[in-house]
């Protein structure tokens, strides 16, 4: 476990090492800032490319916020997230994640909801394949899949929308979004413009009047999003969701063998085998630019590494206004940056629970996806209290339990379960009342769906947003729930187009449209980055 | 009323009769369906009629005068009231006495409002229903300026003005008067649209002097004359016949045959329960809330602050209000503090009303509708809002009526019917109409 005072200083207490100090290296092509699973895409694809790269990363740690920890005495967890729902499959592919150890404990979770009345809906799969095996009205389940098949085919449509997009020099991406949207018929037109505009309940209250297929809905629209599902374009939220692929298929939940850690595993061993120098450590303090091109990095030791390329995979803050500077960028994209105040946030809580049945029924029904989903008027006043920087009594729980999806995380008479929690208010420095206020507010929602089960907790951990962003030395902002489609889309390709300075190319987390473990940002950080090059090279 | 038309236009508003009138101009077949109970009573100021409406219409060959209101007047809790007027000029020299330090900075606001409708790639999707075809949505995704205008005008409106004004007073001025008229909240997404478009010269609103007819008479009887039909009687039943007809049946039992049916307002559309699926809404869909309406017949001597008659004004305490009343009305409980708009009509009557109401209740779990007392409840709120503005003004008040435009709970008529157009509720109403049902009849070629 990292010292949380110290939090640069290396796990067995060594410093950090100093032989580089004022020290000019050259001989590189491309240096890739930043450690998170974005960054270490991009040094793949860029090693893979030919190019020579360093990889910096400024914690002690590779893999940014995802990373394994000691939750209670003898128990790991991983922070970060829980579940892969929207990583890019060409990634995947492309980098050959599964021959570098990335392995699905489960490729469809199945899902159980729960409601406040004690409604339970279970799924066999999720609501991508809606089978659904529990449900009174049989009008109701074929509203669905009618439903669900429009919601994947428009989620499709968009796919590419939904992508990072704006990398100076990263091919066309106006013609294959006009290739993508060419094929829709002119219903599925209309029917997008109304998806785009309108807000999630309007639509969904539509189909589904006041059941409990409402509040599931709603829920998963508004799960992680700060755009609250009566507000417009929250519907495109769900869209993105669905548009994601784990494990190959659309929409669905999966969990990989050893948490989202082994990720970023699978990913740092495609750098390494694309002979990629990962330095941990290293923390960089500015990127240096020449002219109206980058010249290389300073590091905070005093060293400097010299290229023609710099990736950025850190939070644009920090890449844009303090190792750029904000003489350097264009006003709009500054005042984008500082103007951003955001407002709600997601939380992560690992519980270990103690005294839990062992026997093969409670196993199974732990080997799912558990969602509570609050009525929409409980989740629509939730987003209200946030917005207002109170902690909401209601909230979308997401549940899951690694001890008992992957094997090789089993414990002895004990279970982990793993939970992400929203709306909550956001806060960059968050004190001990407000933790303790949501973490009772967490336990609450989850007593709702499991009475009792706060007699079995023997430890609970909550990682907030500030938390996740100490932990990856990334300004908290970056972390916090993101908002409606039209702003993220708007986000992303300002970071990612309008810096204009030749040679940098953007993948932090404010490129990345939608939420989840994803990549899709440094894999075209890297594509536009290497276009370019072979450009220039020719 | 029998045979067939081309549309149904339901509601009399002036954007309703201007959309319906312009349309039968063009030799369309148009029917006007108005509410079967109409009260006899002083217009309240409706939205300007812009330059090519008044051609489209002939205006000119009928008796008709309007002044445009004097002021937009904010009275804010403490510190006197924030005013804007229609010239720049003038509204900048009243902020700068007013010490305003955002006197300097109220003409780049305007003419950057202007500038950021001018792509109209989502305006247009908005407002006038095109679909996003595939170039156009490419290349608003394939501009980041484009797509930053986009995020700016359908992002929080706080954040836009955030942009622009230091002066509190003046923010939350700004924001009572464009968010008004939809009810929406300043940190709500797409709330800044309103902003943008309340600016324009023809949603500055105009009354009809004390002599003369009101805009809606004249309207109603342009109407007539290009051969609109009219009908009192309720719709009960919508059906399509084929992918091109409509059947609406009314109470009486008569039936005719539309292409479709026309609603200038959401306020229209959801009077007839049409809001909901089906229904073609044009616009930033927002959760549903009340207009709550009160008529005051008053004893001679109540002064609005400053004493200008011909004003409308916002009572707020501050821009907090707009946002806690919103998430009340949403939440489905009345709020204290609530947001009221208010006028003198010509007559001498205090219009005040506010669409910060909940469309329903939400109580012990259970929504319900409004009943008697919450209109009571509401009528006693908005009365003291008036009064603490106004000092005395229960006083003064000889006679009152309300009225409540809330979605009816049940089944909606037109529920499946997708040729059930509905134009959100724009400032500048009467122009966004004839627009709208011009871009429909360009469809239908």
């Amino acid at each position: 476990m990292s010292d949380p005072k110290n939090p640069t200083r290396a796990k067995d207490g060594r410093d950090k090492p100093k032989e580089s100090a004022h020290r000019i290296e050259g001989g590189i092509d491309a240096v890739v800032i930043g450690a998170g699973a974005d960054g270490l895409a991009a040094a793949a694809y860029l090693g893979k490319g030919g190019l020579r790269t360093v990889l910096v990363g400024a914690g002690p740690e590779i893999g940014g916020r995802i990373a394994k920890r000691e939750i209670a005495s003898g128990v790991e967890g991983v922070d970060g997230e829980h579940l892969v729902t929207a990583l890019d499959p060409d990634v995947i592919a492309e980098l050959d994640l599964y021959r570098h150890g990335l392995e699905f404990a489960a490729r469809r979770l199945d899902t159980t909801y729960f409601f406040e009345g004690g409604d339970v809906l279970r799924f066999d799969g999720d609501l991508a394949q809606a089978a659904l095996l529990s449900l009174d009205h049989d009008d109701d389940r074929e509203a669905l899949e009618i439903f669900m098949s429009e919601v994947l085919d428009m989620a499709a449509l968009l796919r590419p929308a939904f992508r990072p997009f704006a990398f100076p020099g990263g091919g066309n991406h106006q013609r294959v979004l006009e290739k993508a949207m060419a094929g829709a018929t002119p219903e599925a037109a209309a029917r997008l413009r109304r998806f785009c505009l309108s807000n999630a309940d309007d639509i969904i209250h539509g189909r589904f009047g006041d059941g409990p297929l409402r509040a599931l809905l709603l829920a998963e629209t508004a799960f992680r999003s700060a755009a609250a599902p009566n507000e417009p374009f929250s519907f495109l939220s769900l869209l993105r969701r669905y548009s994601g692929e784990a494990a190959g298929l659309q929409g669905a939940a999966a969990y990989p063998k050893g948490g989202a850690v082994s990720v970023i595993t699978a990913l740092r061993r495609a750098a390494q085998s694309a002979k990629v120098d990962v330095r941990a450590a290293t923390p960089v303090k500015s990127i240096l630019i020449e002219g109206d091109r980058v010249g290389g990095v300073t590091l905070a030791d005093g060293g400097q590494l010299r290229a023609p390329i710099i990736v950025a995979a850190i939070d644009a803050e920090q890449a844009y206004l303090t190792m750029i500077g904000a003489g350097m960028i264009d006003i709009g994209l500054e005042r984008i940056l500082t103007a951003r105040r955001p407002e709600i946030a997601s939380a992560r809580m690992q519980i270990v629970l103690k005294g839990v049945a062992q026997d093969d029924a409670t196993r199974r029904n732990m080997m799912r996806r558990l969602v509570y989903a609050p009525s929409p008027e409980a989740l629509a006043k939730a987003f209200n209290e946030a917005r207002a920087g109170r902690v909401p009594q209601s909230l979308v729980v997401e549940a899951v339990f690694p001890t008992a999806l992957d094997e090789g995380a089993a414990l002895d008479k004990r279970q982990v379960v793993s939970v992400m929690a929203h709306p909550l208010p956001f806060d960059a420095e968050p004190d001990a009342e407000r933790r303790e206020a949501i973490r009772s507010a967490i336990l609450d929602n989850i007593e709702m769906f499991a009475a009792g089960f706060s007699g079995r907790i023997e430890a609970d951990d909550l990682r907030l947003a500030a938390d996740e962003a100490a932990a990856a030395k990334a300004s908290p902002a970056a972390y916090a729930a993101r908002p409606d489609i039209l702003r993220q889309w708007a986000l992303s390709s300002a970071v990612t187009g309008s810096g204009d300075i030749t040679g940098f190319y953007f993948c932090g987390p404010e490129a990345q449209i939608g939420a989840g473990l994803s990549c899709a940002a440094g894999r075209a950080a890297a594509r536009a980055a290497l276009h370019a090059y072979r450009k220039g090279a020719a | 009323m029998n045979g067939s038309f081309d549309f149904l236009v339901i509601g009399d508003d002036e954007a309703s009769l201007a959309a319906a009138g312009a349309a039968a101009k063009t030799g369309a077949r148009v029917a006007v369906q108005r509410p079967f109970e109409r009260k006899k009573r002083s217009p309240a100021a409706s939205p300007a009629v812009p330059n090519f409406v008044w051609r489209r219409l002939d205006l000119q060959d009928y008796d008709l005068t309007l002044e445009p209101v004097s002021a937009r007047v904010t009275l804010l809790k403490e510190g006197g009231a924030v005013t804007s007027y229609a010239s720049a000029r003038e509204t900048a020299a009243a902020l700068e006495s007013a010490e305003s330090e955002d006197y300097l900075v109220w003409r780049d606001f305007l003419d950057e409002m202007a500038a950021l409708c001018e792509d109209g790639y989502l305006t247009d999707a908005l407002y006038k229903g095109e679909a996003p075809g595939a170039k156009r949505f490419a290349a608003l995704l394939s501009d980041p300026l484009l797509l930053d205008k986009a995020a700016r005008l359908f992002g929080p409106c706080a954040d836009l003005l955030d942009d622009y004004f230091t002066d509190p007073r003046l923010k939350a001025h700004v924001a009572a008067h464009a968010l008004s008229l939809a009810g929406a909240g300043p940190r709500e997404a797409g709330s800044a649209s309103a902003l943008s478009e309340y600016i324009e010269a023809d949603a500055w609103r105009v009354r009809t002097p004390k002599e003369g007819p009101s805009l809606r008479a004249v309207l109603e009887r342009i109407c007539q004359d290009a051969g609109v039909d009219f009908t009192a009687e309720k719709v009960v039943e919508i059906e399509p016949v084929s992918g091109k007809h409509l059947t609406v049946t009314f109470a009486n039992d008569a039936s005719i045959k539309v292409k479709h049916v026309f609603f200038a307002t959401p306020d229209a559309a959801a009077a007839a329960g049409a809001s909901g699926p089906g229904a073609m809404m044009n616009g930033l869909g927002y959760a549903g809330h009340a207009v709550f309406s009160m008529r005051f017949r008053l004893a001679e001597g109540v002064e609005p602050p400053g004493g200008d008659l011909k004003a409308l004004y916002e009572i707020i305490d501050s821009a907090e209000d707009l946002q806690n009343a919103r998430d009340a009305a949403v939440e489905g409980r009345l709020y204290e503090q609530l947001p009221v708009e208010f006028e003198f009509a010509p007559n001498g009557e205090l219009i005040a009303r506010s669409s910060y109401l909940p469309a329903a209740f939400y109580e012990d779990g259970e929504w319900r509708g409004w009943t008697g007392q919450d209109r009571q409840a509401a009528a006693a709120v908005m009365r003291e809002r008036l009064s603490s503005r106004m000092p005395g003004f229960a006083s003064y008040i000889r006679r009152f009526e309300t009225e409540v435009a809330a979605p009816p709970a049940g089944p909606s008529p037109f529920a499946g019917c997708n040729r059930v157009i509905v134009q959100p509720r724009r400032h500048d109403a009467i122009s966004a109409a004839v627009k709208l049902m011009d871009r429909v009849m360009a469809g239908d070629e």
